[in-house]
């Protein structure tokens, strides 16, 4: 951007409008005492590019002149990309601000933006195509405001300015055809993200096809394979059809030799009953012409010998029936006996007349306590023992024995008493003896109690000696226990279990076995006797039965063999013909229906391939696995030719970025040029920080070892030098492809005359690139810049 | 006798790395068969013998089955067809279709039962499934039909060969065991005639009359057969029926233009009954980007002209000048030297110098 004229109204000082006018083709010195507007100039200039007419933020409500309602307005007019514009605000610190902007052509001033619109397009003329962050860009590197030479912020997007523009210079000419052009076939292999970008690339078109035929393929494999298994499934069903009829033809044959079988089996079980029956009778007749030979020729002494035994089993009888008499005395007998002993036994029992087990335990009880109590009553009383030496009278008058007591010399006198005992003792006087009382009369009287007791207890057994009448116990018990036992001997008796009552019962079995034999050989008799009988009245002689005995044995013997034959070829026929011939015959109807089955499935598996076969299923198969191998080598050529071109476009890319970043020490050897040409000698050069591209550290070209110094530490006349420095390399490169308007307002006032000199030459020599505006209160020390447009604030509007 | 030995017709086979010509290649082996029909009415045979695999699969077209009918019916003699490992005897198979009944001429032996003709007795051996379980050849009776002449018909792999499809192995002297005039074999497609120890030709492989692939040695024939009388040595002969030329093209480019005479070869080839496989190794020359592309421009010449690229692009920096240019191309000849990205990196590479020789760089 280059800028043509300045025109500012209601800025600052400025109440009244002040035009000025710049050349563009030489450097323009604005010179003017301290105070006279040069950095209001400067700033109406930044304020019209880099705030919005709309603003009302205090970096613009600064510049409303002092205690006046007025809106500072600025126009300028500049140059660029070829087109002079005008760019017009008037700050209202509201939405009642204006911005317009005006290009002229066809010799007049036509309106391009209004508003809104005119902040958004500022940007590009300051250097940042699409606004944003950093608009400013160009004008805050190239614009040093008055002491603000260091204040130079090279944030990230000013960096990919600059990146951008010296990139701009790598690409350029057949570089940057080329890099269209593979950026172009990257693009449209590799679109970015999202449906309808990835579908306009053909390697991914021709993926999704692919694939769609890799699908159909596996459809119709399967679907072949579906054929020869259906084939493989058919070849199983006719092999199990032709033995399904192998079996039906095999069990028809069987069904018919059962039924041959069945009638052969009739036929002989009916000739074999036939023949039993002939059999049964032709041995009834040989039995009964046997018998009758026997018979006629036994039957009397079987007669007799059948008298005989009667006669004998009569006699045995007899016999046996006494035998049962006198086992029947014997048994009444013993147990006669057994009565008696018992009876006797009882009135021997009777007769002793013993007390019960239990008196006599109760009585044991009272002596036991009558002894307790009498050995208590011993323990109560006093007892005096007299031994006397010679015959002496004792009376007691209180004591026991009580009364007069004739003692003997040698013979000792006892006398008890209780609680005292009180002796007179002739010739010697009275003797009392007491001592601890205790209730002698309570325990007499308890002792009499239970004497009682014991004697009402015993009483009725007529003797109160406990061994006498526990010996009595004793002999009353055995008494009980031979009582009981012959109980059960009687017992034994009745129920017929004693030896005796056996006996009878052995004895009555006898005579009932020989009753029975005697009934069996009395039958015997009668019937030997009706044969007889019989015998007597056929009429037929014994030749005659011999002769039908030999015609019965025949008869028998012929139909045995003939019967023989008969079982032996029933033997032969299975059993349960019937059986199997109703299982084949249910065998049969199953086949049938199998085989119908059978048929059915191989009626289905025939149309199914048949189906098949006509679709031509292999053939299509083939079409798509051809249409498939196809696709897929156009799509691996495709897909081939798509990664080359990514890798040629990842391959330029990174060429281009690492070239791009070597613009960094590009941009510290530039500085260290320029410094170098102001300090008029060789310099060791600068370091710039990487992130914010600012110098960090400056290496004096004076000292042998390598030696960094921060830029706070050398003086300030170099400090000027060093940013002016970095902000003319800058510069170089910002102005590549746009002359640019660079502004130093007052910046080199610490700055030696010569190196000032050597400033001026850089100038000079940028003056085609650049457009210069110096803004100072000492333009003498400018006087070395030749042809330069002077301004002076004041007359400015005349200025020329 | 004079008999027309055929085999492996294989019609409806795939043809996939032929791409869209892939039809135009089956379609020949229908006009190859139709070749053969004629050469059978040319040389007045008395039988025709198809030794197994006419159909590629039992689901081939239903078109393709019955023209290869009307064709087989067309021959001027009796025409036995063996069922093969591609087309075995199965139910419901391309043998089970009705098309056949109206093709008296044609026997398709479904027995191994000797099949008497009026010129031999035919031994057929079919198979009856994909995988063989012994010599197909092993039922013919050495003491039948010894006062005629006696012709069998197999297919499988000779015994002692190799035998990646698993097909019936066949004894290698199967004609003096089975005392066979003539055996005739199928499934190999190279045409192939084997000397008896009595030096006699009485065993061949016909071969598959139409190729099948790149590579396939002697293949494209069918054999024309002659027999005197029972026992007299046969006399074999060869006939080309083939309609497609397959070809396979190697080249080694060493110097800058040579690809001009791989160019002037191929255009001499070219022909729309062609299939070739052209294989280039070597440098690819800047000087002859151009001629590659003509070559490339020629397939359409071809029925199928598949090019297997494996020229490296020669990079002379001298031909670029200073800057990202030449640097992005130095790197890529770099990567284009080996590595995993060496194929891509000789296309980005080739791209690259295309473009920059475009931009006058």
């Amino acid at each position: 951007m280059i800028v043509r004229k300045i025109t500012v109204e209601h800025f600052g000082r400025f109440l009244e409008p002040l035009e000025v006018t710049l050349d563009p083709a030489r450097p323009n010195l604005l010179a003017g005492p301290n105070g006279s507007g040069k950095s209001t100039l400067l700033a109406a200039l930044t304020s019209a590019f880099t705030i919005s007419a709309t603003s009302a933020a205090q970096e613009i409500r600064r510049w409303q002149p002092w205690q006046r309602a007025l809106h500072p307005r600025v126009t300028v007019e500049f140059e660029h990309g070829g087109l002079l514009w005008r760019l017009r605000k008037e700050f209202a610190f509201s939405q009642r601000g204006t911005a317009l902007l005006e290009c002229f052509e066809g010799g007049q001033w036509l309106p391009r933006a209004q508003g809104r619109n005119v902040e958004e397009r500022l940007p590009e003329f300051l250097g940042a195509p699409h606004g944003g962050p950093g608009s400013w860009l160009v004008a805050g590197v190239l614009w040093a405001r008055q002491n603000g030479l260091a204040e130079l912020n090279l944030e990230q997007p000013l960096q990919e300015r600059v990146r951008a523009s010296l990139g701009a210079q790598i690409r350029s000419g057949p570089v940057e055809t080329v890099l269209r052009n593979v950026r172009q076939r990257y693009n449209q292999d590799w679109p970015p993200q999202g449906m309808a970008l990835r579908q306009s690339s053909p390697v991914l078109r021709m993926e999704a096809e692919v694939e769609t035929l890799r699908g159909r393929v596996r459809e119709l494999q399967d679907s072949l394979a579906g054929l020869e298994a259906d084939r493989a499934k058919l070849e199983h069903v006719l092999a199990e059809g032709s033995a399904l009829e192998g079996r039906k033809s095999a069990l028809e044959t069987r069904l018919k030799e059962l039924g041959d079988q069945l009638k052969q089996k009739t036929v002989l079980d009916a000739e074999r009953l036939e023949l039993e029956k002939t059999i049964e009778s032709a041995r009834r007749q040989l039995d009964a012409a046997t018998t009758a030979l026997n018979l006629r020729q036994t039957i009397t002494a079987d007669l007799e010998a059948a008298a005989r035994t009667v006669f004998g089993l009569e006699e045995r009888l007899q016999q046996a029936r006494t035998e049962v008499k006198l086992a029947e005395d014997a048994w009444i007998e013993a147990r006669t006996s057994v009565l008696a002993g018992a009876k006797e036994a009882r009135s021997q029992l009777q007769g002793l007349n013993a007390p019960p087990q239990e008196v006599l335990d109760k009585a044991a009880r009272l002596e036991g306590q009558l002894r307790q109590l009498e050995a208590r009553l011993e323990g109560a009383l006093l007892h005096v023992r007299l031994e006397l030496e010679a015959s002496a009278r004792i009376e007691v008058r209180r004591g026991s024995p009580e009364g007069v007591i004739e003692g003997r010399a040698g013979e000792p006198v006892e006398i008890s008493g209780s609680p005292e005992i009180e002796l007179a003792l002739p010739g010697l006087g009275r003797m009392r003896i007491w001592g601890p009382s205790a209730s002698v009369e309570q325990l007499k009287e308890e002792i009499a109690q239970v004497r009682s007791a014991r004697e009402t207890l015993l009483q009725p057994w007529g003797s109160a000696d406990l061994e006498l009448l526990t010996g009595m116990r004793r002999q009353a018990d055995e008494l009980e226990r031979q009582i009981e036992s012959l109980q059960k001997e009687l017992a034994a008796h009745e129920k017929s279990v004693s030896p005796e009552a056996a006996a009878v019962t052995r004895c009555r079995d006898a005579v009932r076995g020989l009753e029975e034999q005697l009934r069996q050989a009395q039958e015997t008799q009668r019937s030997l006797q009706q044969q007889k009988l019989q015998l007597d009245s056929d009429p037929r002689n014994d030749a005659a039965l011999q002769q039908a005995k030999e015609e019965a044995a025949r008869r028998l013997a012929v139909a045995g063999i003939r019967h023989k034959e008969v079982c032996g070829q029933l033997e032969l026929l299975p059993r349960d013909l019937e059986q199997e011939k109703s299982r084949a015959e249910d065998e049969l109807v199953r086949l049938r229906s199998e085989m119908e089955e059978n048929q059915e499935q191989k009626a289905r598996l025939s149309e199914r391939i048949e189906q098949k076969q006509r679709e031509g299923t292999y053939a299509l198969l083939v079409d798509a696995e051809e249409r498939l191998a196809a696709k897929e080598q156009e799509y691996v050529s495709a897909r081939r030719v798509a990664h080359a071109n990514r890798l040629l476009w990842q391959t330029l890319d990174a060429v281009l970025t690492d070239a791009e970043r070597l613009i960094l020490p590009g941009l510290e050897s530039r500085t260290t040029e320029l410094l170098g040409r102001v300090q008029g000698g060789a310099f060791g050069g600068v370091t710039l920080d990487p992130g914010t591209w600012t110098p960090r550290a400056v290496h004096p070209a004076a000292v042998e070892a390598p030696m960094e110094v921060e830029p706070d530490r050398i003086s300030g006349g170099e400090q000027e030098q060093l940013y002016l420095a970095l902000r003319l390399a800058l510069a170089d490169i910002l102005t590549e492809g746009e002359r640019q308007l660079v502004v130093l307002d007052d910046v080199l006032l610490a700055t030696d005359a010569a190196r000032l000199a050597r400033i001026l030459e850089l100038i000079e020599e940028r003056r085609q690139r650049m457009q210069f505006l110096i803004l100072t209160c000492h333009p003498e020390r400018f006087s070395e810049l030749g042809d330069v447009h002077l301004i002076r604030t004041g007359e400015a509007q005349a200025a020329e | 006798m004079k008999l027309l030995h055929t085999a492996d017709w294989q019609i409806g086979m795939k043809a996939a790395q032929l791409g869209a010509a892939a039809a135009q290649a089956r379609a020949a082996r229908l006009e190859t068969a139709r070749r053969i029909a004629e050469l059978a009415r040319q040389e007045r045979v008395d039988l025709a013998v198809l030794a197994g695999d006419t159909f590629e699969n039992h689901a081939v077209a239903l078109d393709d089955v019955g023209q290869i009918a009307r064709i087989l019916a067309g021959f001027p003699c009796p025409v036995v067809v063996l069922a093969g490992n591609h087309d075995p005897l199965v139910s419901g198979g391309v043998w089970d279709l009705p098309v056949w009944r109206g093709c008296p001429n044609v026997h398709i032996p479904r027995l191994e039962a000797p099949l008497e003709l009026e010129a031999c007795v035919v031994f057929p051996c079919p198979l009856r499934s994909r995988w063989g379980t012994g010599d197909p050849t092993g039922w013919i009776p050495a003491a039948q039909y010894e006062d005629r002449i006696r012709i069998g018909v197999a297919h499988g792999a000779l015994e002692g060969s190799p035998n990646e499809e698993q097909t019936p192995y066949i004894a290698a002297d199967a004609p003096v065991q089975r005392r066979l005039d003539y055996l005739a074999l199928g499934h190999w497609h190279s045409t192939r005639v084997y000397r008896g120890p009595d030096g006699a030709e009485r065993m061949a492989y016909s071969g598959t009359p139409e190729p099948t692939s790149f590579g396939e040695d002697d293949s494209g024939n069918v054999l024309l057969v002659e027999i005197d009388a029972p026992g007299a040595a046969p006399r074999v002969r060869r006939a080309r029926v083939a309609g497609l030329r397959w070809m396979r093209e190697e080249y080694e480019i060493c110097q800058s233009g040579a690809l001009a005479a791989t160019l002037a070869k191929l255009e001499q080839l070219a022909s729309p009954e062609t299939v070739a496989e052209l294989r280039l190794h070597g440098a690819l020359y800047p000087e002859d980007l151009d001629t590659l592309e003509a070559i490339r421009q020629l397939a359409g010449r071809f029925l199928f002209l598949r090019i297997d690229d494996g020229l490296r692009p020669l990079l002379r920096l001298e031909d670029l000048s200073e800057g990202p240019l030449r640097e992005a191309a130095r790197r890529l000849h770099e990567m284009a030297k080996d590595g995993q990205q060496a194929a891509e990196a000789r296309l980005a590479l080739e791209t690259l110098l295309s473009l920059a020789k475009g931009a006058g760089a």
